[in-house]
């Protein structure tokens, strides 16, 4: 009997809680559901956890339903298929502009600043000369960039102290020498390249390397379908990544985290490395300056790079698209840029990192990022071109795996990827 | 009456045995057929519903396209690697199961286990494992040599093709384990009577006797040769200078990356011909009636 009463009582008990936990579930029931995609990094996640959870406890009439982007080797792909299938999101974040370009082509995404209140959080966000520069394609804006990754020079520690050097160098020839230095055939190796044809991978390595020896200069003209890689700076960074093959200072080989693990002493790599070199080789010392240059470059011209950027886009087919737009107006905040960079060391996209005073603690703290936001106004940004990977794809083609293999001479390269890309611009697809 | 309706019954009842089969192939295989069919005389980007017809245009710019040549190129370059090899390996494996009669089903267990591994996953192993500073070139380079597995232009395929015969190895050696089984003994026990040694008996006993073996693996194995996707596309993206471009990376390219889908459909319907054209041959010049 009394064992009886016992589970009577459990039952009951249980049923009340249940009972509870559906009428709190009903508070949002009714709400719009939102779903949200964003990159599947580690650092990343990290940060959209505790955003979305601010954003759903606090707003119980849009649920934010987010999700990491599902598994695949790029989020365009996978992004691609979704909307092919309809099972895309709501919201995407981690787009380029080359990939929003070609959403738009396809009216899959809705033009930002036909909406109410883009020009205020552009304002209050301290982006409005980003986004005048970079982010207009066809008239319109279709993506709200949230960070900035520029890229430049990481040299080992460890490796520069056992060579003896204390200047580092600034021009091709400077590096080429130290290069002649530093190498260990078989064993050590100067610069790590991607050897890969990943067309991705270009952005980290020539076209890096390009908006530096052009002092920021475009890489390619969209609206006339001209490219540049055969200009002056094109031509010498050919040349200098065919000494580099040519001499053995990068490896054909692919290394996984190669400098990390001391066998480059240098790198080109952007802010997001940073953390992830903190926790995964937390006793690796490096340092950090800016891209290098060619030997004809100025002197009192700054240093430019290139500044990988991605943002948020917002679908058509949304159902909520009023409530999505409120989501992204509200992620862009002071309050989160700083929390986003602490988690993942990314920059922020606004031209008021180093005077706003938010920001001023966390920079002081952690000064090898500080030298990153100190490029932010010196990085050239991705061609707004919605054939990106063609393009990408023929400068693999025509250029990087030639000189890799020392199958072109740095000069037929460089004209033959030029013209190859100029006659794709002009005639499409 | 009654055997009629009897037969009548037992025909339904296979007819509705073989229905997920055939609700599968119509929904996974026959529907997706027809709709690449459509779409490779199309002009089409996937997300938009504007699709242009452009009749054979897709087709004659595929035969014209180096990059569908190359990856033909590629493909018969990996048959060459990919076929014996497997065959020896998977006829090897096969042959020490058949001898082993302690832990068969386990070791038989064991070798599928790659068969059903994600692709995914054994690439990104391989490729570490094949890296420069990984596990197989450390090795290597205790007695002074480095391999570049997948950077040089000249091996890159023949090691993507290593990979490859470790996935199916188990797969085809049960295959061929089968194949053993089904040997009678008496045939072996005759010919030694009649003197023959064991290499005799190989090629007179068991490799007649394993034709339709060979032939279903053979089979297997061209039309894999054409569909290398996973191995090439996560370990050297098609490099180094296309030498490992296959005609599935061409069209996955085509299709989500460049967003040319018609293209990529008429891609794929002129290397299924081929493929289809080589698994005829192959067919026709292994296969042996049984006596």
């Amino acid at each position: 009997m009394r064992n009886q009463r016992k589970i009577f009582v459990a039952v009951l008990s249980a049923l009340v809680v249940a009972n509870m936990s559906c009428s709190s579930s009903n508070d949002t029931s009714n709400a719009a559901k939102i779903v949200y995609w964003t990159a599947p990094s580690v650092e990343v996640t990290e940060f959209e956890r505790e955003i979305v959870a601010e954003w759903n406890s606090t707003h119980p009439d849009i649920q934010i339903d987010w999700k990491t982007i599902p598994a695949g080797r790029s989020s365009e792909e996978v992004i691609l298929t979704a909307i092919a299938t309809k099972t895309g999101p709501d919201i995407c974040s981690n787009i380029f502009g080359g990939f929003a370009a070609q959403l738009a082509d396809a009216k899959v995404i809705v033009a930002l600043d036909t909406l109410p209140g883009f020009r205020e959080i552009v304002e209050k966000r301290k982006m409005t000369n980003i986004i005048n520069k970079n982010w207009f394609y066809k008239g319109h804006v279709y993506v709200l960039p949230v960070y900035i990754n520029p890229t430049m020079m990481w040299y080992n520690k460890k490796i520069l102290n056992e060579l003896g050097v204390s200047k580092l160098p600034k021009t091709y020839s400077e590096f080429l020498k130290l290069a002649e230095k530093a190498l260990i055939p078989e064993k050590r190796y100067v610069l790590l390249t991607d050897p890969t044809s990943r067309w991705f991978r270009r952005w980290f390595d020539y076209i890096t390397m390009y908006c530096a020896a052009a002092g920021g200069a475009p890489y390619l003209d969209i609206e006339n379908n001209n490219a540049y890689f055969d200009s002056e700076a094109g031509i010498a960074v050919t040349e200098f990544y065919y000494q580099i093959f040519k001499n053995g200072y990068a490896s054909r080989f692919e290394y996984i985290d190669g400098f990390k693990k001391g066998k480059f002493l240098a790198a080109i790599k952007g802010t997001g490395e940073i953390v992830r070199t903190k926790k995964m080789y937390p006793d690796l010392e490096y340092v950090i300056t800016p891209m290098l240059i060619p030997d004809f470059y100025p002197d009192d011209q700054p240093v430019y790079t290139l500044g990988e950027s991605k943002g948020m886009v917002l679908y058509s087919n949304s159902k909520n698209k009023k409530q999505a737009w409120e989501f992204m107006k509200w992620f862009l905040s002071d309050k989160h840029d700083l929390l986003w960079m602490q988690k993942t060391n990314l920059l922020p996209t606004r031209e008021d990192l180093l005077t706003n005073s938010i920001f001023k603690e966390y920079f002081e703290e952690n000064p090898k990022l500080k030298l990153y936001a100190n490029m932010v106004n010196y990085s050239a940004p991705l061609a707004l071109t919605p054939h990106t990977v063609e393009i990408q794809m023929i400068l693999n083609r025509e250029l990087w795996q030639p000189i890799i293999f020392g199958k072109k001479n740095p000069l037929e390269a460089a004209r033959d990827a030029n013209k190859t890309i100029e006659k794709f611009m002009k005639s499409g697809p | 009456m009654n055997i009629f309706k009897k037969n009548e019954k037992r025909k339904l009842t296979g007819y509705w045995l073989v229905l997920p089969y055939i609700i599968f192939t119509a929904v996974l295989w026959v529907y997706p057929f027809f709709w690449g069919l459509v779409i490779a005389f199309k002009k089409w980007n996937i997300i938009s519903p504007v699709k242009e017809f452009v009749g054979f245009d897709n087709f004659l710019r595929v035969s014209q396209d180096p990059l569908f040549w190359t990856s033909i190129k590629n493909v018969l370059f990996f048959m060459v690697a990919f076929v014996p090899l497997s065959i020896i390996a998977s006829l090897t494996v096969a042959w020490m199961l058949h001898r082993i009669k302690f832990l068969r089903a386990f070791f038989s267990i064991g070798y599928l286990m790659s068969y059903v591994s994600a692709g995914v996953a054994y690439s990104i192993v391989f490729m570490i494992l094949f890296s420069g500073d990984g596990l197989i070139n450390t090795w290597l380079e205790k007695i002074g040599v480095t391999i570049p597995w997948f950077s040089d232009a000249r091996i890159a395929m023949f090691s993507i093709a290593l990979i490859v015969v470790w996935k199916y190895l188990g797969y085809y050696a049960l295959i061929f384990l089968a194949g053993l089984q089904s040997i009678p003994k008496t045939m072996y026990e005759a010919a030694e009577i009649d003197g023959a040694n064991k290499w005799t008996q190989f090629w007179r006993i068991t490799v007649p006797m394993l034709n339709p073996c060979f032939t279903i693996i053979l089979v297997f194995a061209v039309m894999m040769s054409f569909n290398v996707f996973t191995e090439p596309y996560l370990i050297t993206g098609g490099g180094p200078l296309d030498s490992t471009q296959t005609p599935v990376m061409q069209i996955y390219y085509q299709t989500f990356e460049a967003l040319h889908a018609g293209y990529g459909s008429s891609f794929a319907l002129m290397i299924a011909a081929i493929s289809f054209a080589f698994v005829f041959i192959v067919r026709k010049s292994v296969e042996r009636e049984a006596a």
